[in-house]
């Protein structure tokens, strides 16, 4: 069975013909090729697959891909523009809240709907919000403080 | 994982593709427990998932006003938790949802999956029992309403039948001088399920003495239980530490909890008489702001 699903990717739109059993992060890393994506569990605990849809965090190893038909995907390739890192990128680089770089692109996404939604987190909220990504690193700290330092700033 | 995958436009379309699947087919809504199931073996992999989560009528939470909630059977615990007037008047219904899971998770599994899952550690069924949840289910032959509290048969076994769905679940307005409260034990916020879980609903009479007393465990019995011996103990008293200390004892030697990787039965047993008082007592000091 093959199912044709159109939505947009980073801004482009995308459509794509493919086993509908089959799972956004799947999709994205296999027949987009946008590895930035991580699988780690594949079943929704460590977050290293975490993708916004129209603004909001998923694991998208438990999101079918025809579940997104029509909706806006932003990946950790969506937030550069023109060769520009994007603010939390910087921030994490920065702050050296990044050791094996594995849970990165998944703690970035979750951040970035922290500060979409509240421009002014707390540290409990940062705390709170990236409760869904596990860092196997354990560096909690420098994320949390990364994601701190662009409380108030535009990102 | 290999299925064929249907979206349902409408209940009306999902009822007549399941009665085409027979035990064939599955409904998927979120699907956080059911993908994860199907790829580690715990369901047999069906021939093909309805997915019920694009029928808008099955997606709508509704606080009406004066007139309780409706919970449609798609609503994510994301949805619950961020709906406003919502904890206001059906606390331990959005304690139990913002503690489901993760942020990722609750944006995409429903409570109605979180019911029909039938888990005996399901974060939302204790909070839904107290507040006297109505599920509404979908069949062949029309539709049916059932008391939550009868819904639970065992271990991942409802109420609903091949062929039947789940299409909302409807809480009336928590009376006046009433509170409720959900606690649970786990040995990590997040993503984790609970050791323990006890939610509890009580009402106050004008003299402030227990007119009514709703308690639920869960994780401690095949299927979440309501604790009517402590229930009844409490009725007609009035608050006192000795009064709620002696209901969490009787909710303890009313559980029947098994030993597994996640605690042992006598600690859960332990720690459903403190959960039983927490949520007691909070239930109680939400009652009389609500007076």
């Amino acid at each position: 069975m093959k199912a044709t699903v159109c939505f947009s990717l980073n801004g482009e739109k995308q459509v794509v013909e493919v086993d509908p059993s089959r799972t956004l992060l799947d999709v994205i890393r296999t027949d987009l090729s946008l590895t930035g994506t991580k699988k780690g569990c594949g079943d929704g605990d460590c977050g290293g697959c975490t993708v916004l849809i129209d603004g909001v965090p998923y694991n998208s190893c438990l999101v079918l891909i025809a579940k997104v038909e029509g909706k806006e995907v932003t990946t950790i390739e969506g937030l550069e523009k023109n060769g520009q890192m994007h603010p939390i990128q910087e921030a994490f680089v920065n702050h050296g809240a990044i050791q094996c770089g594995f849970c990165t692109p998944g703690m970035i996404m979750s951040a970035k709907y922290i500060l979409d939604k509240n421009p002014k987190p707390t540290e409990n909220e940062i705390r709170q919000g990236i409760s869904g990504n596990l860092c196997r690193c354990t560096g909690y700290q420098k994320i949390v403080e990364a994601i701190g330092t662009l409380a108030g700033k535009e990102v | 994982m290999k299925f064929a995958y249907y979206k349902a436009e409408s209940v009306q379309e999902a009822m007549a593709m399941l009665g085409e699947f027979g035990d064939k087919g599955k409904i998927v809504a979120g699907g956080t427990d059911l993908l994860v199931g199907i790829q580690h073996g715990k369901y047999a992999a069906p021939e093909a998932l309805v997915d019920i989560s694009f029928i808008d009528e099955l997606s709508q939470l509704n606080a009406q006003n004066g007139d309780g909630l409706s919970i449609g059977a798609t609503v994510t615990h994301g949805a619950v938790c961020k709906a406003p007037n919502i904890f206001e008047k059906f606390p331990a219904l959005v304690e139990a949802c913002s503690q489901l899971g993760s942020p990722q998770v609750r944006n995409l599994a429903t409570v109605g999956g979180n019911i029909c899952n039938a888990a005996p550690s399901a974060e939302t069924a204790p909070a839904l029992v107290v507040l006297k949840a109505m599920a509404r289910i979908a069949g062949p032959s029309g539709e049916r309403q059932i008391e939550l509290n009868e819904f639970f048969l065992g271990p991942s076994r409802t109420d609903i039948k091949q062929g039947e769905m789940l299409v909302n679940l409807q809480l009336s307005e928590p009376a006046q001088g009433s509170g409720n409260a959900y606690f649970r034990l786990s040995p990590r916020n997040a993503l984790d399920i609970a050791i323990v879980n006890v939610a509890a609903y009580v009402k106050l009479n004008k003299d402030y003495a227990f007119e009514d007393v709703c308690i639920c465990m869960g994780a401690v019995a095949p299927t979440p239980l309501r604790a009517s011996i402590a229930e009844k103990a409490m009725f007609g008293e009035t608050f006192s530490e000795k009064l709620i200390r002696e209901a969490g004892q009787l909710a303890k030697t009313h559980s029947v909890p098994i030993t597994d990787v996640r605690a042992s039965a006598e600690y859960r047993k332990e720690m459903v008489a403190v959960l039983t008082e927490r949520a007691l007592t909070k239930a109680y000091e939400r009652a009389k702001l609500n007076m």
